[in-house]
């Protein structure tokens, strides 16, 4: 869905009026905090404006602790199964109960943790909470139900081998990363991986690394704070299980020279691109300027200024935009589009072009105060939900900002300057070294 | 200005040049949407034209003489909100959804839009590369290939049978003029609906309405649809190939308009089959494992997934089941066990628990629905379009009064084979596939 945004206008309001934040915010004074003694750690939000209940959170273990590259996609694989069967439930009871309350549940797994998130009526929470707490604790991956998931993992894999923006972020991410780094690697693994994982490693992967330690639980919604406590503790809270400190190196080495590789994908009509190099990980301190900076190159409005330029003033893309996909690691910064194929150099050389504007010139007040004030001004927005407000809970304990970011974020983004901006974009934009991914059809198959 | 007070602080009005205004007061949060729709869709299009209700939906951020394109997105973004549009079927709408003390700035935009866009020609040629490159995106998807050769074939009358973002040919033909022309005969409040929900005093935000659109002028009525496609009569198929290695199946089924008095029925029988649909405008709802296709088809291993798509629309649409398939099975015997258990709900019904099942799913979606001040826009706007607004509110009440006898009805009226569009997607890869 359409529509192009520039940023030439003067702003009308000023910092003053967009700075106050609603009384609703989560904060450390009405976020109820609960420690297990087994290390388990649950943030509970009440909200009695919505009949609903979210349950948000992680525990640590991810592909970081995978053994081998060639095992690729083995943390993924064993969160997909964990609902295959369990010391009390089958496959179809977990869904049928599950289901049946028109509720939902879903565990996935990331390079660092595996996480969850579930949501139906308030009166179903202690039915998520059995159903979250078995299949953590009790799965029993039952042979024939893992090889259920594998088919499945497999034809989902195929169907990647031919989707241009899939493969067009493996090439990337292969460039960008040596093959030493985690994140040359995919969390979906491959083909060879997914039929080479066994169901021992699968059984040894969540004995090994599923442990309460550290873990996260967020639940925001129609309960209150001491009922969600006595409900996790009475689920979680005699869960004793250690796993492995993790030592991995995730420095990643900078970009020198122009990397480029397509992945020749015929049939399609549209290339998929993706220009950028290594970025940084949230836990940076500068985060919020990195992403100010990014919200000018390629978000804001309708993608920033490489929207103005490239669709709206050139037409030659339907999306283009920008993004730092870090977490807790340094993941890539990358500009992402969708280009004819005949197109492409002339997208890049635009891309390029606007890398050095935003290295070479400070952003003028009239753009910065736009953005500063859609930062601050759109928090609102994205607390309407308790599936909104719970996933900002856990971002500020995942990323340590203390549970009294939101108050101090007006602040905190008010006292970007141009300069901080600049530097941001001099540390991350580099318009002569980095990595260029093109996946589809070749310039010349162009329709 | 006609204001009738519909409880559940609710109100509907319609303004003496025809606009109908439909809002809520829903002070959960301090943020309030407005969705402007304007009936006309694809509907409205014929050969030739295709896709240009889309087209004019892009042009509409190009801005007016009040408000430049570098305005429109740059003044939402900065006072905090979101917004966009989409063109649908029978529809084209715009929304802005903003901290609720700032939603005059959507009021102001949206009002003079419906009557002041440019349209310049410069414009509208970097838009039709824009369309192109759209277009492109879709036609990179197997799904979306399949899909516009189904509707082609299930449709042999009306224009529901191309793709909202229309053909290639057209697009590379369709002229500023055309496009002015088809705004200016659709765009005027006498053919939209303004749905807006969230932290306002109704009858102030009616104020407000009625102070910038009141001065409006209706133009004449729009051409009515008058193509009504004729009842199939016999079984249709499509075969698509492409690149790639996985085969996709689905089958497409004639079925009755929203206002209908099956499609409640049809509503229960697609929970059964493939779990209840969410009722976000994003997407969402539940999953769908424990349905009887899952079971029959991905539990079985013949797919990886299954899905089924039943649209809410103003003339009878399809009601579409589809399915990935997995690796080492044909495509015939996914669509074997398809219409097996299709047999099986005529033949031994379904059950009162599975109906519940199905009740208690939507009630949960209908209070997730109502956390969001644009959804409500949205399925309030949406319901005047193809119905009036009692069409969302009754939704759950509706469903509870289906019975198992109403659901095996409708499954042996209308999912025949003789009411059925097959359409395959036959990757040409998947013979040198190494797990097959």
């Amino acid at each position: 869905m359409p529509k192009n945004v520039t940023h030439r206008s003067r702003p009308r309001n000023r910092r003053t009026a967009s700075r106050a934040c609603p009384p609703s915010l989560p904060h450390s004074g009405n976020i109820a905090c609960f420690s297990l003694p087994n290390g388990i750690n649950l943030y509970a939000y009440e909200n009695f404006t919505s009949p609903s209940v979210v349950i948000n959170g992680y525990l640590n273990a991810g592909a970081l602790d995978e053994p081998a590259a060639t095992k690729a996609g083995l943390a993924g694989f064993v969160a997909d199964c964990l609902t295959r069967g369990t010391q009390h439930h089958t496959y179809a009871q977990i869904y049928e109960q599950i289901e049946a309350v028109g509720a939902s549940l879903n565990i996935y797994s990331g390079m660092f943790t595996t996480g969850f998130f579930a949501k139906g009526l308030a009166e179903d929470l202690p039915l998520m909470l059995d159903l979250l707490s078995d299949v953590i604790r009790h799965p029993t991956f039952p042979e024939a139900e893992v090889e259920k998931e594998r088919a499945e993992w497999l034809t989902d894999l195929h169907e990647r081998a031919h989707s241009t923006r899939a493969m067009c972020g493996l090439a990337f991410n292969e460039m960008c990363y040596p093959e030493s780094h985690p994140y040359h690697y995919s969390t979906d693994g491959y083909l060879e991986t997914a039929q080479a994982i066994t169901l021992d490693d699968v059984r040894r992967f969540h004995a090994t690394f599923y442990a309460p330690a550290d873990m996260v639980i967020v639940i925001v919604g129609a309960v209150k704070a001491e009922q969600a406590r006595d409900l996790v503790e009475a689920r979680f809270g005699d869960w004793v299980a250690a796993r492995p400190a993790r030592n991995v190196s995730l420095d990643a080495p900078p970009i020198n020279s122009r990397r480029c590789r397509h992945v020749h994908i015929p049939g399609k009509s549209q290339t998929a691109l993706l220009l950028g190099g290594p970025g940084p990980s949230q836990l940076d301190p500068q985060w919020l300027t990195y992403a100010m900076m990014n919200s000018i190159f390629g978000q804001f409005g309708m993608y920033g200024r490489l929207g103005e330029r490239v669709r709206q003033n050139e037409g030659l893309v339907y999306y283009i935009g920008s993004r730092f996909e870090g977490g807790l690691g340094p993941g890539p910064w990358n500009v992402y589009a969708g280009v004819n194929p005949d197109a492409v150099d002339r997208v890049v050389e635009i891309v390029r072009a606007e890398m050095r504007r935003m290295r070479e010139r400070k952003v003028k007040p009239a753009e910065l105060d736009d953005n500063k004030a859609y930062f601050v001004g759109s928090l609102p927005l994205q607390m309407e939900t308790n599936e909104g407000i719970a996933g900002q809970i856990l971002n500020m304990v995942r990323f340590r900002r203390g549970l009294d970011w939101l108050l101090e974020y007006p602040d905190r983004v008010y006292a970007i300057t141009a300069a901080d901006v600049q530097a941001a974009a001099q540390r991350w934009l580099d318009p002569d070294h980095y990595v260029l991914a093109t996946a589809g059809p070749s310039a010349g198959d162009g329709k | 200005m006609r204001v009738a007070r519909l409880g559940d602080g609710m109100v509907r009005a319609t303004l003496p040049n025809g606009l109908r205004v439909i809002a809520k007061e829903m002070h959960v949060a301090p943020v309030a949407a407005l969705c402007v729709w304007y009936r006309v869709g694809s509907r409205n299009e014929h050969g030739g034209i295709t896709g240009i209700s889309h087209w004019v939906e892009h042009m509409m951020f190009k801005g007016t003489r009040k408000y430049s394109e570098s305005d429109l997105d740059r003044l939402i973004s900065r006072n905090g909100g979101v917004n966009n549009a989409f063109t649908w079927l029978d529809f084209t709408a715009y929304y802005e959804t903003l901290p609720a003390d700032k939603i005059a700035l959507a009021l102001d935009l949206e009002a003079d839009r419906m009557v002041n866009a440019c349209f310049d020609s410069r414009e509208v040629a970097r838009e039709r590369d824009v369309i192109l490159s759209e277009r492109q995106m879709y036609e990179n998807s197997p799904g979306f290939r399949l899909s516009e050769e189904i509707q082609a074939a299930a449709f042999k009358v009306h224009p529901y049978g191309h793709e909202v973002i229309g053909y290639a040919c057209d697009l590379q033909a369709i002229t500023r003029d055309d496009l002015y022309a088809y705004y200016r005969r659709y765009y005027a409040p006498n053919n939209a609906v303004l749905a807006i929900a969230g932290d306002f005093d109704a009858r102030d935000i009616l104020a407000q309405i009625e102070r910038r659109y009141g001065r409006l002028k209706p133009a004449p009525q729009a051409p009515p649809v008058i193509a009504v496609e004729p009842p199939q009569k016999g079984e249709r198929r499509v075969v698509v190939r492409g690149e790639g290695d996985t085969d996709y199946l689905a089958l497409a089924f004639h079925a009755p308009e929203a206002t209908h008095e099956d499609y409640m029925a049809l509503v229960a029988l697609d929970s059964v089959l493939c779990g209840a649909s969410g009722l976000s405008f994003f997407g969402g709802g539940s999953s769908n494992r424990s349905s009887r296709l899952s079971k029959a088809l991905v539990d079985a291993g013949y797919a990886a997934d299954v899905g089924g798509g039943l649209v809410p629309t103003i003339d009878p649409f399809l009601y579409t089941l589809q399915a990935t398939v997995m690796a080492g099975r044909e495509v015939a015997e996914v669509e074997a066990q398809l219409w097996a258990e299709l047999d099986r709900v005529k033949r031994d019904g379904v059950t009162r628990a599975e109906l519940d099942k199905a009740i208690k799913q939507t009630r949960a979606q209908v209070a997730f629905s109502a956390e969001t001040v644009t959804n409500q826009a949205f399925w309030l706007g949406f319901s005047e379009v193809i119905a009036d607004y009692t069409w969302f509110t009754t939704f759950l009440d509706r469903l509870m009064r289906v019975s198992p006898e109403d659901v095996v009805r409708v499954a042996n009226q209308y999912l025949t084979r003789d009411n059925v569009t097959v359409g395959c997607y036959l990757a040409q890869g998947k013979a040198n596939r190494s797990d097959a």
